[in-house]
């Protein structure tokens, strides 16, 4: 406040002095002039004259005192912001759409942020890595509990821990469910320096055989199915049929990316966990010993898992290891589409940058008059500039501020719409969200005064002196070129996506997509230990739910296409000497007429395979085009592994139609069938065909599950339309997102260009209505409005599409069945683009026509 | 009466040229300076007001030049300008800086002659 005060006396006492130093000067050279004998009154009159400008020199020399710069720029900004309320519908508009713009960003950004910028939640994320085993052709595999024990003490690392994640069954509560298990050694939590908020962390002696049977819980699951209640500590919960005490409750922020986990156990509770440990495959988790480096724990880890597939090599079919920063496991597939959604939300933020660039040029063209005004009453040209800044910066932050209201709405929409772009991450308008708001919206601000500022302050005087020049157009005509060729490629790259997204959602995953509910559940161990118990109480729940109105057939099948789950199993041919993986599911009788596998040859399992039956198996088409080509398959013998190195001959009894099992634009791969009555499993996805919407049977189907086994826990209960399209719910978010872009794009850009056409028509009256006073029709005059307007659309059409082209490159790993030239995308979005941009051109090319002549020659 | 040159069109010229003459009347207010060197240049060299106080102002902000209220010779209030000690070894400065200048433009000049 004293600044403030002493500031404006200081200035007016600056004003003081140099109006009054300014003043003896006149007042010395009237003397002087007077000396030579003009009269006084003369004499002080021709002083002033020759003088000059005094306001002017007044101004140039105030402006050389710091306070006045600031001074100057208080009083550009209220001039400024009594011009924006003057106009508000403009200022409002033009809020609308940089907020609209920058809202964008800043909404792709926050995700940008949450994705790929923030840091995984735990001390030194950089030092932890993910440690795989690689088999003889390289592919990524799991190692066996035995090898990480002995790659403890490896010198490269400081610590490391076995990691694995299965469904956990979860009973003795009202709806018996499911957990999502974590199954990790007591190392795990120190690994990764995260301490338990509630409780204590797994220790030593819970890993050991007859050791407490204990759990953790993540801070969600306490707070949504505990209530956040302290108590929960010492309670005891049924997991997998067995009791575990709660010993611990995670803290808030430990949300690993990387593993979905809910509930933490010991690794010994692993349902495959075999005492040996040889036969447990688990992942590792590592922290990098002081100093070590990635490729040190590389070479060292290496060496080692070369040495152990030696030392063992019955068991280890692993002889190598792939080291991978966590953090680049969770961020580096994100990448790539981040950096695709950040280049088209900058695009539409340039687009809008040009639109408004547009209408501030026809503003400003319009403001000429003032302008030169201003100018001869001595404001100099820097000062003149500055205050069309000011004017635009203000623009711009108001649209900045609009922009956190667009932001956070569009984290919302993502939030609800594109959850895969978000990625188990909470995107939020944080301190970086809003300092990238922050500097976007001046960067918008700079960008948008500096092309009027430039085009009009130096001609403002002149175009005062001569009235009515054309003036330069190329401006403008950039403007146009630009908004064509920015909205070009946005559509090109939306065009492209949405292409490969119609690609992948028409191929036919080998089954019936439609009216099938899909639930899966495991069978208690304790309750049904022998193979006859467990296909009894199978088919007993597959009779009870055939009986649900509603329901058309029912079966069961190991691994659901698409599910995530997998088997394989080891074959073993006569002709061949090594046995080999081959992709393997144990169905119910049935399976292939509800799932709508068509049966190709032979026949179907039937109840009569039981487990004292022939052993018989189902192939699929690709399997026996692949062992047997042009060959019959039926009734040949094939060796299946039982476990422990030994096979047992089983007899093809069908050949079924190919399905694909993990993405629809994957390879149906050689897959064999056999019935859960030969091979008994725990474990069964329960598939029903419905003859309604699947999930209004849900709670019935449930409860006939629970009417012949109660308190059996069943998840994932969903239809198998929703399982088919999450496998390519993330092109389809970033196809809609780029569609939305483009159709915004397509908006923005008719809309300048409908103004810039205008402006120019209105800034050539003059010249038209010459033309037409000499003898040119009206539709002359739109012809060659038209003409230019689609000419200048034609070369932004041309920039656009080879900007396209080499942008597109981007996308190359986001698209399928369609390459990054392909010419039909490009034919139909210029065609689109065309249209609308022809529409923007028609309108102000049909009021050249409507031009009278006589108006617009008196206009000027 | 030849063309007179405007004296800002040699950017740095009139700060050399009221570092002279400040250098060689000692006490001078803006308008004495400019009279100064239209007289001296026998009035090639119009010093235009619009150019005379922003550069006081500004050489003023350098500190090569002091300014204090005071009375001039037909006894009114003025600003009176005077040399400090930086703007002394700054005028040698601008003075060499100008000397080499015309040299070199003289050389090439008489190049052609």
């Amino acid at each position: 406040m004293l600044q403030l005060k002493l500031r404006s006396l200081w200035n007016r006492r600056l004003n003081d002095d140099l109006q009054d130093e300014l003043l003896s000067h006149i007042e010395e050279k009237a003397e002087a002039l007077g000396a030579d004998g003009m009269p006084r009154e003369d004499a002080l009159r021709e002083a002033r004259r020759l003088f000059g400008n005094l306001t002017r020199t007044v101004e140039g020399t105030r402006e050389l005192h710091v306070f006045t710069g600031i001074e100057s720029f208080v009083q550009d900004a209220r001039y400024g912001l009594r011009r924006l309320w003057r106009e508000r519908a403009f200022t409002s508009a033009t809020m609308f759409t940089l907020g609209l713009v920058i809202g964008i960003n800043g909404a792709i950004f926050s995700i940008v942020e949450a994705v790929l910028l923030r840091p995984l939640p735990f001390p030194q994320p950089d030092r932890l890595v993910e440690i795989y085993g690689t088999t003889k052709d390289s592919k990524r595999a799991e190692i066996h509990l035995g090898d990480v024990d002995r790659l403890g003490n490896a010198r490269s690392l400081a610590s490391i821990s076995a990691e694995q994640v299965q469904s956990v069954a979860l009973t003795g509560v009202a709806e018996p469910g499911r957990l999502i298990g974590g199954f990790v050694a007591s190392s795990y939590f120190k690994t990764l320096d995260v301490t338990p908020t509630l409780g204590r962390s797994i220790s030593a002696e819970d890993e050991k055989p007859g050791g407490p049977s204990i759990c953790l819980l993540n801070y969600a699951v306490w707070r949504d199915q505990f209530g956040s209640d302290k108590s929960v500590l010492g309670r005891s919960l049924l997991l997998n049929n067995e009791a575990h005490t709660v010993v611990g409750v995670l803290p808030e922020n430990f949300q690993p990316r990387y593993i979905n986990a809910e509930v933490w156990m010991p690794v010994r509770h692993f349902p495959a966990y075999s005492r040996d440990g040889v036969r447990t495959p688990v992942f590792a988790l590592a922290r990098l010993a002081p100093g070590a480096t990635i490729e040190q724990a590389r070479a060292e880890l290496g060496g080692r898992m070369r040495q152990l597939a030696e030392d063992y090599p019955a068991t280890n079919r692993v002889n190598g290891v792939a080291v991978h920063a966590l953090q680049e496991i969770v961020v580096g597939p994100r990448r790539i589409p981040m950096l695709v959604l950040s280049a088209g939300a900058a695009f539409v933020l340039l687009l809008g940058c040009a639109n408004i660039a547009g209408l501030l040029l026809s503003k400003a063209a319009n403001r000429r008059q003032e302008i030169a005004i201003r100018d001869s009453l001595g404001a100099g040209r820097g000062r003149l500039i500055r205050q069309l800044l000011t004017e635009s910066l203000l623009l711009s932050v108001a649209g900045g501020v609009a922009g956190i209201v667009f932001a956070n709405l569009g984290i919302n929409v993502l939030r609800i719409y594109g959850p895969d772009l978000i990625a188990l991450t909470e995107p939020h308008l944080n301190g970086a969200v809003l300092a990238y708001l922050a500097a976007t919206s001046i960067l918008t601000g700079i960008l948008l005064g500096l092309a009027p500022a430039f085009s009009v302050g130096g001609q403002a005087t002149k175009q005062l002196r001569q009235r009515g020049a054309t003036g330069r157009r190329r401006f403008q005509n950039t403007l146009v070129v630009g908004q064509v060729a920015l909205a070009l490629v946005l559509l090109s790259g939306a065009g492209l996506l949405a292409t490969s997204l119609h690609k992948i959602a028409t191929i036919h995953p080998g089954f019936q997509v439609e009216r099938m509910l899909t639930l899966e559940y495991r069978l208690a161990k304790e309750k049904y230990g022998t193979g006859r118990s467990q296909t009894s109480i199978h088919q007993q729940i597959l009779a009870r739910v055939a009986t649900v109105p509603g329901v058309e057939s029912t079966a069961l099948v190991g691994a659901l296409p698409f599910s995530g789950n997998a088997n394989q199993i080891l074959l073993a041919l006569p002709d061949r000497r090594a046995p080999e993986a081959v992709s393997y599911n144990p169905v119910s009788p049935g399976y292939f007429r509800t799932a709508g596998v068509p049966l190709l040859a032979g026949r179907d399992f039937s109840m009569a395979d039981g487990p004292d039956a022939q052993a018989v198996a189902v192939v699929s088409r690709a399997f026996a085009d692949r062992y047997w080509p042009g060959q019959e398959p039926l009734g040949r013998q094939i060796h299946l592994s039982t476990g422990a190195g030994s096979f047992a001959p089983t007899t093809i009894v069908g050949v079924v139609g190919d399905v694909k099992q993990h993405a629809l634009n994957g390879v149906a791969e050689p897959q064999v069938y056999r019935s859960y009555a030969q091979d008994p499993y725990l474990f069964a996805t329960l598939v029903v065909r419905t003859r309604r919407n699947p999930m209004t049977l849900s709670k019935s189907v449930k409860q006939a599950i629970w009417s012949v086994e109660p308190q059996q826990a069943v998840w994932k209960v969903r239809t198998l339309e929703f399982v088919v399209e999450r496998s390519y719910s993330y092109l389809r978010s970033m196809a809609w997102t780029t569609i939305c872009f483009a159709a915004l794009a397509l908006l923005l850009s008719a809309i300048g260009l409908y103004g810039l056409l205008s402006y120019t028509v209105a800034q050539r009256t003059r010249e038209l209505g010459i033309r037409m006073a000499i003898g040119a029709s009206p539709g002359d005059a739109m012809r060659q409005v038209y003409a230019e307007g689609m000419t200048l659309i034609a070369i932004g059409l041309a920039v656009g599409i080879s900007c396209a082209l080499l942008l597109t490159k981007l996308l190359r790993s986001q698209l399928y069945g369609v390459t990054t030239t392909e010419p039909s995308v490009y034919a139909v979005v210029s065609l689109m683009l065309l249209m609308v941009a022809s529409l923007a051109v028609w309108f102000p090319a049909r009021r050249a026509m409507r031009l009278d002549p006589l108006e617009a020659l008196r206009q000027e | 009466m030849p063309s007179s040159l405007r004296s800002d069109n040699l950017q740095g010229t009139l700060d050399l040229l009221v570092l002279k003459s400040l250098a060689a009347r000692g006490t001078l207010h803006g308008y004495a300076i400019a009279t100064h060197i239209q007289q001296l240049s026998d009035d090639f060299l119009r010093v235009e007001e619009g150019s005379l106080y922003p550069a006081l102002h500004r050489i003023e902000g350098l500190g090569w030049i002091s300014a204090k209220w005071g009375t001039s010779s037909t006894n009114r209030r003025v600003k009176l300008y005077s040399l400090t000690e930086e703007g002394r070894r700054q005028l040698e400065i601008e003075q060499k800086r100008w000397d080499d200048l015309t040299s070199a433009v003289r050389k090439v000049l008489e190049c052609y002659s």
